[in-house]
């Protein structure tokens, strides 16, 4: 059947198809539990989150890197099973888990063939609620810890990344990596580990995230069985955030040899997740360099070749977080690359952004939206988002017509409140002998070696 | 638990392979293309043309402007990328449902009238993103040649998987354009392609559409030469030690084996997976727990077209020296050539296996990308929904004797990483 087709136009659209974040339940139980169950019974399968709203910020001083500790140790032995009988047990099922803390939580997780689901839960309830922290295991993982931390300078954009939360954050906890210091691990002893699961792991300051193949009854006769204990409430304090404001655009060199490209992160203070303006942030960063179609993409990449690929990001958190502009870039243009970057970063604070780019970005997000949800993790990592910040339970469903809303005005004051070309942390890693001499010529800058240390030639 | 994949499988008359796979759970389509050609196609000399082809792809055809491609898909929250491989390349889309006919007509048009829009602009700037992207994921990495090192090593000089998919720098340095029309004109045609489309449409406007975009577009004269199969296995161990800039040592074992869809491929999987899937697996048990001398130890399939390959990578932890961290990883590897492997073991990674099946059914993406998978390997997509039963149907006595064939000595070959000082 021959076709008339005009190659030359873009095909019309079809029928729009209605989707939004699916409904969840809300359950409490006898023992202060919350949960939240989206059911979800396409697949045989059952995930399971638990989180607990302690997180690497409430390490005590000298001692970073607790929680993460003590969150890994957790499947290494409890009152009744060894580390190696856990591991056995869940992996014989075929049982999926994972554990970690990060700035705003901890999060312990549990994906399983639902036909396995109460083996599953029975051991997932026994590492929450008995470990014991054999002192072997404790040093073993300690040992792993400090191994990691000895090869981060392997890593260049480890380096870049962890020197760039130092030199922004000072004292904050931020400035020092999740799971800590090499000083920081080997302070770190078993009874720290004991202590700090004893005030923080109780189920009244946890929400427990369920999808999958799972009914409201199942998982309340499932919580009834297995979590037994209860516990008081912990009292902590998040600290508040000190940071580092006397920044000036000025180029930390990190000189590795030989290095084959420059690892570039440049950036400052970002904003809260709290902040109503975040749908205005996300928007905002989106066209500097959130995707493919950003200014920065198009300018770096696509235009001059300078780089494979450039991204800016504001790291949402609780406390402000980080934002930042990423990008490898050819050694020979490390130059250019910064200053096309802050001139990027210049413009954006000084003119609208055009229609096509507002409508582009809009589009993006309104039409992702479904792609997003598509997966049961992915469903549970909403779930999280709204209970870790404390959004409202129609948050996602009213997403897309908050972003609808903004305007190109909005976006400028946006981003002359939260963009700050003038006062930018400013760090380039790379092979000293070939790159100090052309940026010397339009920043003053200084020289680092890989461990944060002003680089000595001798 | 019933899990069948239903699809619809037909050819238009250019040879064009069309799978339609519905699932209506999300209002979104994934379009999958791919199109049988990958770095096992080039030569030596002329590496990484496959993938600086597939980048070349995405900037533009004689209907669409460069740039063009990004934009109408991301403008509209669309998610896409291709991906290049020894064996084949592949192009994708993930769309919401309405947007199908535009994912449809971008393809095609790339797919036919790629070629009056190619110009050397376009191929010297993908030339210097491509030599960033090598030095961003290769040459600046820590063991970052360790992939090209072992296939240098396994497969003799002549043979199409001795260059890595991204390919040797001065080889990128002097690609002209000749090559790439060459290229396409080879390869980028209907017959060599598959196309797959999984979600959310209607099936006869589908049709439809696939007919209005595709079946005006010409065949290629020839199909391009097959390789043979890679049959030298035990032909003698290599050894070669590189020094990089790492602080730990790290030594990976490389065992040739033949190609996917084998029976001893299926198995060499398995046993991949009982050396290292989790912390109750073999390596996990010796090598970090108990002996504490091995910061990471990792073992696993790449399973291609013409051979696979069975790896295993381990590192020393800080103050162990390499050559024990070999004696005892070989222990490992040579017990499952002479030890005994439990029945709880064999069941351990079998229901890990049919978790990870399962869970890859989650994506419209991921059941378009395996039905082109087992649709180009094996002229047969429904492989896709007995795929699991080919590694069920492997048995004691399986796993025991493909490790005795393939993981000894003989076909080994041993990369070792050492820090270089200073």
């Amino acid at each position: 059947m021959p076709h008339d087709i005009e190659r030359n136009k873009i095909p019309p659209t079809g029928k729009l198809s209605p989707f939004n974040f699916p409904h969840f339940k809300r359950i409490c139980c006898e023992n202060g539990l919350k949960v939240l169950l989206v059911e979800h019974t396409s697949l045989p399968l059952v995930n399971l989150e638990l989180y607990f709203k302690a997180s690497a910020m409430v390490d005590p001083a000298g001692l970073e890197g607790l929680a993460s500790l003590t969150t890994e140790l957790l499947a290494e032995g409890t009152s009744s099973r060894n580390s190696e009988k856990i591991a056995n047990e869940l992996e014989h099922f075929g049982i999926e888990y994972s554990a970690y803390a990060d700035w705003d939580s901890i999060h312990i997780s549990l994906s399983t063939l639902s036909k396995y689901v109460d083996s599953a839960f029975e051991i997932y309830a026994d590492i929450i609620q008995n470990p014991i922290f054999p002192k072997s295991e404790v040093n073993r993982v300690k040992a792993e810890y400090i191994a990691e931390r000895q090869r981060v300078v392997d890593s260049i954009e480890k380096v870049v990344s962890e020197q760039f939360a130092e030199t922004l954050y000072g004292d904050f906890r931020y400035a020092t990596p999740l799971s800590g210091t090499i000083d920081s691990i080997k302070n770190i002893e078993q009874k720290d580990i004991k202590d700090f699961f004893k005030k923080y792991f109780y189920f009244k300051e946890a929400v427990l995230l369920v999808t999958g193949d799972i009914s409201e009854q199942q998982i309340k006769s499932l919580i009834k069985k297995y979590f037994t204990k209860k516990g008081n409430r912990p009292l902590y304090k998040i600290p508040s955030l000190t940071y580092n404001k006397g920044m000036t655009t000025a180029v930390r060199i990190i000189h590795k040899e030989k290095a084959q490209q420059t690892q570039v992160y440049i950036g400052h203070i970002g904003i809260e997740r709290t902040n109503p303006d975040h749908y205005k942030a996300l928007l905002l960063n989106q066209i500097i360099g959130g995707y493919f179609l950003s200014r920065l993409n198009m300018n770096l990449r696509q235009d001059k070749g300078y780089t494979y690929g450039i991204h800016s990001n504001f790291g949402f958190r609780k406390i402000t977080g980080p934002f930042i502009v990423s990008a490898a870039v050819q050694t020979e243009n490390t130059t250019a690359a910064i200053k096309e970057i802050i001139s990027e970063l210049r413009r954006i604070t000084e003119k609208a952004v055009s229609d096509e780019e507002l409508s582009n970005a809009k589009g993006y997000f309104t039409g992702v939206f479904p792609i997003a949800f598509e997966t049961a993790e992915q469903i549970l990592y909403g779930l999280a988002t709204i209970e870790t910040y404390g959004l409202n339970d129609d948050y996602f469903r009213s997403f897309r017509e908050k972003i609808d809303k903004i305007s190109k005005n909005d976006l400028l004051e946006a981003a002359k409140e939260y963009i700050h070309p003038d006062n930018l942390l400013i760090i380039a890693a790379g092979d000293r002998t070939q790159i100090e001499k052309l940026l010397s010529k339009s920043f003053n800058i200084e020289v680092y070696d890989l461990y944060g240390k002003l680089y000595d030639e001798s | 638990m019933n899990l069948k994949i239903e699809f619809e499988q037909y050819c238009l008359d250019n040879g064009l392979n069309v799978i339609l796979h519905q699932d209506n759970r999300l209002p979104i389509v994934a379009v999958n293309l791919w199109y049988h050609v990958g770095s096992r196609n080039e030569k030596p000399g002329k590496t990484g043309y496959a993938h600086l082809f597939e980048h070349l792809m995405f900037e533009g055809s004689e209907h669409i402007l460069s740039g063009k491609h990004f934009e109408l898909i991301q403008s509209v929250g669309g998610v896409l990328n291709g991906s290049t491989s020894f064996d084949r390349t592949n192009y994708y889309e993930i769309l919401p449902s309405h947007y199908l006919e535009l994912g449809l007509w971008l393809e095609s048009d790339r797919m036919g009238w790629f070629l009056p829009a190619l110009d050397n602009d376009k191929l010297n700037l993908q030339k210097d993103i491509v030599k960033n992207e090598r030095r961003q994921t290769v040459d600046n990495q820590p063991y970052g040649v360790w992939l090209e090192k072992i296939l240098e090593m396994v497969y003799p000089e002549n043979f199409p998987y001795h260059w890595p998919v991204i390919g040797y720098m001065e080889d990128l340095n002097k690609a002209e354009l000749d090559d790439f029309k060459d290229f396409f004109k080879k390869y980028y045609a209907p017959q060599n392609a598959s196309l797959v489309i999984a979600g959310d449409f209607e099936i006869n406007q589908t049709k439809n559409y696939v007919d209005k975009y595709f079946s005006e577009i010409k065949n290629l004269a020839s199909l391009p030469d097959e390789n043979t199969h890679f049959n030298d296995f035990n032909s003698g161990e290599r050894r070669q030690t590189i020094k990089d800039k790492v602080q730990f040592p790290r030594v990976y074992f490389a065992f040739p084996l033949p190609f996917i869809g084998h029976e001893e491929m299926y198995a060499a999987d398995l046993l991949s997976d009982i050396l290292s899937s989790g912390k109750s697996a073999r390596l996990y048990r010796s090598l970090i727990h108990e002996k504490q001398i091995c910061q990471d130890a990792f073992a696993a399939l790449l399973p291609l077209e013409k051979s696979s390959l069975f790896i295993v990578m381990v590192t020393a932890k800080p103050g162990i020296s390499i050559e024990k961290v070999e004696e005892e990883t070989l222990k490992e590897i040579d017990y499952l050539v002479n030890g005994e492997i439990s029945d709880y073991e064999i069941e351990r990674v079998k229901n890990q296996l049919a978790v990870r099946k399962v869970n890859e059914l989650q994506t419209v993406m991921t059941k378009a990308d395996l039905l082109n998978q087992f649709s180009t390997y094996f002229k047969d997509a429904n492989k896709i929904n007995n795929d699991i039963d080919q590694y069920l149907g492997i048995d004691k006595k399986k796993l025991q004797k493909t490790a005795e064939k393939y993981l000894q000595k003989e076909n080994r070959s041993v990369l070792t990483f050492i820090p270089a000082s200073g």
